[in-house]
């Protein structure tokens, strides 16, 4: 879904929408309140709770995808605070949960994290199939050798495939980010649009 | 770093993580912690558990509360968009209801019917319709003539709809608290339970007759062996020449198909290849692991819900709990999620108060419940 209709939804409640941000938050959102909770169930409990909260606001609307994704994992950060804070009162708190976790920059790192591993996921489905499970392989630590030999192909050509992902994959990232990406990797040189 | 700068940073390394799994840009340049992230995600194949791990949690039970809400703002609309009459009619009876005194108000407040016959229909024209119990009326959309009557709908054929190819979809859509019957054009019955929606032809024509649909429902398909009949879900696909069979995806991992007469072909989504289905056998869709499992099963377990029975075989407190949520459209509240997992066994009466249903489950669990206006907390 292009990102504008995408937001537009959120922002006027179409299930369409609101069904795609399930899709792509929940389970990590879910998996981000259990490190904090250490418990699944109350996990969950946790993200609805935040995610029904969105729904039920009328002021809250999104302008970009940073300003959502920053939303979310904020409002579950939080609530997964409060949460061992009642925890702690009423004598349920489990010993495990001795995390640095209400430090806030703590709390923003493993959010990072978490949405590293969704995108690297969203990008790696859209992949074309072979390239899609030759990364998967090289993932399980295979070598190029053992992919040729599972997939039935010559090593040049899983080579060759790896290439064309890595060519389809910056096609995916737009190109103020690679400008950035190669400021970062060569700060002393000229960009020039060659290199791009 | 700020909340906001995750999904760029996220990017950032994304890119950078892919470039080092493809060996095709080794650059690892960034700030220290980045770095720990990325060198983590790739070591000891970090990636690939993480994602083991998120398969616990199903994003489609969290979003049926979305439906659900989108539920209620349909029947508003639609509500809303109803006749004046209607309106008047419900002032006056609120009007009368406030007279009533609070002993009255007691009573209503602390019972918890259960589920009738009501539903949504929307028709080809985008048109909707909302379907009671009591009044039964006819009227006609391209190629069939629709018949409500007292919780059915019931579609016939019309003479030109053999020459009209081109016949519309409608959509029956029950919520929580509710159930509603179906007969399609060529005589196919359908029983849609709570939570559910059906999506279908107006007439078929064409060589298959396809229909579509999400929640549970039962089918006794009308016998054609030259258009075999298709029951699309989300996970599954089931082929039908003329059998009965209980589909329901409402499960919280699985979408669950029994037979109860003939032979079915079903295949999932993901794998393409058609399994053969015996009368008597229960087919497991895993939608975690994409993968189909048969087995021979107590058919009236999974079709007693249409003949009004609840029947409980081992189930968990959770699956439990989360029928009786959408037959009652109560919400569920666990004080902890220890009990989620304590198994039942009974037959219960579908048509009953649920505090009769909760008393009969605490007396053999010894789990307590507390309602409280729609709400029941599970202490």
């Amino acid at each position: 879904m292009d990102t504008r209709v995408f937001l537009e939804g959120i922002n006027q409640k179409s299930g369409k929408a609101w069904k795609e941000l399930y899709r792509y938050y929940y389970a990590p959102l879910c998996s981000y309140a259990e490190r904090i909770l250490g418990d699944a169930g109350a996990a969950e409990d946790c993200v609805q709770e935040c995610m029904i909260g969105m729904w039920h606001k009328k002021e809250v609307t999104f302008e970009d995808m940073k300003s959502l994704t920053a939303w979310l994992y904020r409002s579950v950060y939080h609530r997964t605070i409060s949460i061992l804070r009642e925890w702690k009162v009423r004598d349920h708190y489990r010993q495990t949960q001795e995390i640095a976790s209400e430090d806030e920059p703590v709390g923003i790192t493993m959010a990072l994290r978490e949405e590293i591993i969704s995108q690297f996921y969203e990008v790696l489905h859209r992949l074309p199939m072979q390239q899609h499970n030759i990364l998967k392989y090289s993932l399980k630590g295979l070598t190029v050798q053992e992919i040729a030999l599972q997939l039935c192909i010559s090593e040049n050509s899983v080579k060759t495939q790896k290439k064309r992902a890595y060519q389809f994959i910056r096609e995916q990232f737009d190109e103020s980010l690679l400008q950035l990406l190669l400021l970062m990797a060569f700060p002393e040189k000229q960009i020039t649009s060659d290199i791009l | 770093m700020k909340w906001e700068d995750i999904d760029k940073e996220a990017k950032r390394i994304v890119f950078q993580l892919f470039g080092k799994i493809t060996g095709e840009n080794m650059e690892s340049s960034g700030e220290g912690f980045r770095q720990e992230i990325r060198d983590e995600l790739l070591a000891e194949k970090q990636l690939l558990h993480e994602a083991d791990r998120r398969h616990k949690y199903d994003y489609r039970k969290g979003y049926s509360r979305i439906e659900r809400e989108l539920w209620r703002r349909r029947i508003l609309r639609v509500s809303v968009a109803a006749c004046g009459v209607v309106l008047i009619g419900m002032v006056a009876w609120l009007f009368a209801g406030q007279r009533m005194g609070d002993e009255q108000a007691l009573v209503v407040e602390t019972t918890v019917l259960p589920g009738s016959n009501h539903a949504l229909l929307q028709l080809s024209s985008g048109e909707k319709v909302i379907l009671g119990n009591a009044e039964s009326f006819k009227f006609s959309e391209t190629g069939s003539e629709i018949r409500v009557d007292s919780g059915m709908v019931v579609y016939a054929a019309t003479e030109s709809s053999a020459k009209n190819k081109a016949s519309g979809y409608n959509t029956l859509s029950v919520p929580r608290g509710a159930e509603y019957r179906l007969t399609l054009a060529d005589g196919t019955l359908v029983h849609l339970n709570a939570g559910s929606e059906l999506k279908y032809p107006v007439s078929f024509s064409g060589v298959a007759r396809k229909v579509f649909l999400k929640g549970e429902a039962w089918f006794e398909v009308a016998k054609d062996v030259v258009h075999p009949f298709y029951v699309m879900t989300e996970d599954v696909q089931i082929r039908v020449y003329g059998t009965s069979f209980n589909v329901n995806t409402h499960g919280l991992h699985v979408t669950e198909t029994v037979l109860a007469e003939g032979s079915i072909g079903i295949s999932g989504t993901g794998t393409g290849q058609e399994l053969r289905m015996r009368t008597g056998q229960l087919a497991v869709y895993d939608r975690v692991d994409g993968t189909m499992s048969l087995r021979d099963v107590e058919v009236r377990e999974y079709t007693a819900w249409k003949e009004g029975i609840f029947y409980f075989d081992d189930d968990t407190l959770e699956e439990i709990l989360e029928e009786l949520a959408r037959w009652y459209d109560v919400e569920i509240f666990f004080h902890s999620s220890d009990k989620k997992g304590i198994q039942f066994s009974g037959h219960l009466k579908r048509y009953e108060d649920i505090r009769k249903i909760l008393n009969t489950i605490t007396e053999s669990t010894g789990i307590e419940f507390e309602i409280n206006d729609r709400i029941v907390t599970v202490k």
